[in-house]
C-alpha cells in the first residue's frame, strides 16, 4: 500500500473526505482485501491501545467473518427513501460550502429546476409552498451566475428524479419526496448517474444550462 | 515513553461519523460489503460492551453477533437522528439485556438507559472478565503494547500517543509536532501497523 493510499484511508476513517472521494474509498474498501485488512487492523490496534486494562474483552479474529456469513443470508436492504435527515459536515465541505455561499450570496432567487416526474411524495409536493413560488426568479444580477451543485453519491434518489428547488442563496436544497433539506455544503443533486449539476442562472432566462458532467480535474 | 493513564479516549475511536453515515447509506442501497466495514470497525467496542453484561467471552461474541444482525435488519429505518455508533451501542445493550432476561438472569444494570449506551462502552463498574486467564492475557497485552510503543521511532510514537492516549485530533497533533496533517496520518497509520505486527502472535494465541 503506498503512502497516498494510507493517507486517504486515514482521511476516510476520520470523515475528512468529500462525499465523492469518500464513496470511492468505500468502494475500494469493499473490493480490496488488503485495504479492508488495513482498515480492520487500524481499528483493532486503536481499540487495544485504549483498552488494554484487565478484564476488557475484544472480538476474536474470526468474529467479523462470522457476522458476514450470517449477514450474507439476510436479504439486502433497499431503503424505500432517503433515510438520513442530516449529515455531518467535514471541515473540507464546510469550507467549500462557505466559498460557494460567497459566490452566490448576492443572488436572490427561489427557483425550480424541472426534472422529470416525481416518483414519490407527490402529495407533499402539491402542498409545498415552495412550488407555488417557482416562478419567482427575481434575480437582480446583470449577468448570468453560475452555480455549482456538487454531486453526492450517497443521496438516495430515484433515477427518474424528483424536482429540485433551489432556495434563496442556495442555502439549502429541497428535494421533494424526501422531506429533506441539505445544507449548502452539500448542495448536490445526484440522480444515480454521477455528475456535477452545472446550472447557469440568468435574470432573463432563469435557471438554464442544466447538465450533468464529471469534471476530470475536480471541481471548480 | 510511558503510557499515560488517560485511556479510553472515545473520540478517537468513534471519529469519522460522516464516514459511518456514508457506509450506512451504502448499506441502505443494498451493499452488504459496507456493513462488513462497519462490523470490522465496531466489533471490538461492541464485544467489549456486551462482555460487561454476560459471563463468558464466547457468550459475549454470540450476543454481539446477534446485535450486529439486529442492527443490519433495522438499518433500513436508521435515519441519522443519532450517530451510528450510538444507535449500534443501544442495540447491543438491549440485546445483552434481553439475553440475560431470556436466560433468567438478572440484568446487571437495571436502571441503565439505553440512551447512555455510548457511555457504557468505556464505563467501569460493569461486569469484567477477571478470570486469572483474562488478567494474565491483559497483562501480557499491556506488556506487548508497551514494548511495541518503545520500539517505535520517536515521531511515530509521539503521534500515536497523542492520538490514542491524549485524544488529540489530527490537526492538533500536526500543530504539536509542527508537521503537515498528512504526515500525522501517515505516522499514525504506520505506528498502528507496527504495533499490530507485534501483537499478532499474542492475539493468535488468544484465538487458539
Amino acid at each position: 500500500m503506498n503512502e497516498q493510499t494510507k493517507k486517504e484511508l486515514m482521511a476516510f476513517m476520520e470523515g475528512e473526505m468529500g462525499p465523492l472521494q469518500a464513496n470511492r474509498m468505500a468502494a475500494r474498501l469493499q473490493g480490496e482485501q488488503g485495504l479492508r485488512d488495513a482498515w480492520e487492523n487500524q481499528y483493532r490496534v486503536s481499540f487495544l491501545l485504549q483498552n488494554d486494562r484487565a478484564g476488557t474483552q475484544w472480538a476474536s479474529a474470526g468474529f467479523a467473518d462470522r457476522v458476514a456469513a450470517q449477514i450474507a443470508e439476510e436479504p439486502s436492504i433497499l431503503a424505500p427513501r432517503a433515510t438520513v435527515s442530516r449529515s455531518p459536515i467535514s471541515p473540507f465541505w464546510m469550507k467549500a460550502g462557505s466559498v460557494a455561499a460567497v459566490l452566490v450570496v448576492s443572488v436572490t432567487l427561489v427557483g425550480l429546476l424541472p426534472r422529470n416526474t416525481l416518483t414519490e411524495g407527490q402529495g407533499d409536493h402539491a402542498n409545498l409552498a415552495h412550488y407555488q413560488r417557482t416562478a419567482l426568479l427575481s434575480g437582480t444580477q446583470s449577468s448570468p451566475e453560475v452555480f455549482h451543485l456538487r454531486p453526492v453519491a450517497d443521496f438516495n434518489v430515484q433515477a427518474s428524479g424528483p424536482d429540485l428547488v433551489i432556495q434563496r442563496d442556495i442555502k439549502r436544497l429541497w428535494i421533494p419526496g424526501h422531506s429533506n433539506y441539505l445544507p449548502a455544503s452539500e448542495s448536490v443533486y445526484y440522480p444515480n448517474a454521477a455528475g456535477l449539476q452545472n446550472t447557469v442562472y440568468s435574470p432573463a432566462t432563469g435557471i438554464s444550462n442544466f447538465s450533468n458532467y464529471n469534471p476530470a480535474g475536480g471541481y471548480p | 515513553m510511558s503510557k499515560t493513564s488517560g485511556r479510553g479516549t472515545s473520540g478517537a475511536l468513534e471519529s469519522g461519523a460522516s464516514s459511518d453515515l456514508l457506509l450506512v447509506q451504502r448499506v441502505q442501497k443494498g451493499e452488504k460489503g459496507a456493513f462488513d466495514l462497519l462490523v470490522r470497525k465496531y466489533q471490538h467496542k461492541v464485544v467489549a460492551l456486551v462482555g460487561r453484561f454476560v459471563r463468558t467471552p464466547e457468550e459475549a461474541e454470540d450476543v454481539a453477533q446477534e446485535a450486529f444482525v439486529k442492527a443490519y435488519r433495522a438499518l433500513k429505518n436508521f435515519r441519522g437522528d443519532s450517530a451510528f455508533y450510538t444507535w449500534l451501542y443501544r442495540i447491543a445493550v438491549n440485546t445483552a439485556k434481553n439475553h440475560l432476561v431470556a436466560q433468567g438472569r438478572q440484568v446487571a444494570i437495571v436502571d441503565a438507559e439505553t440512551e447512555d449506551a455510548e457511555q457504557f462502552a468505556g464505563a467501569d463498574g460493569l461486569r469484567e472478565y477477571d478470570t486469572p486467564e483474562g488478567v494474565l492475557l491483559s497483562k501480557e497485552l499491556a506488556e506487548h503494547i508497551d514494548g511495541a510503543l518503545s520500539e517505535l521511532p520517536e515521531d511515530l510514537r509521539t503521534a500515536v500517543t497523542l492520538r490514542e492516549f491524549e485524544g488529540l485530533s489530527y490537526d492538533e497533533i500536526a500543530q504539536v509536532m509542527e508537521c503537515p496533517v498528512g504526515t500525522v496520518r501517515s505516522r499514525i497509520f504506520r505506528a498502528r501497523e507496527a504495533i499490530a505486527k507485534v501483537l499478532a502472535p499474542l492475539l493468535d494465541q488468544e484465538q487458539s
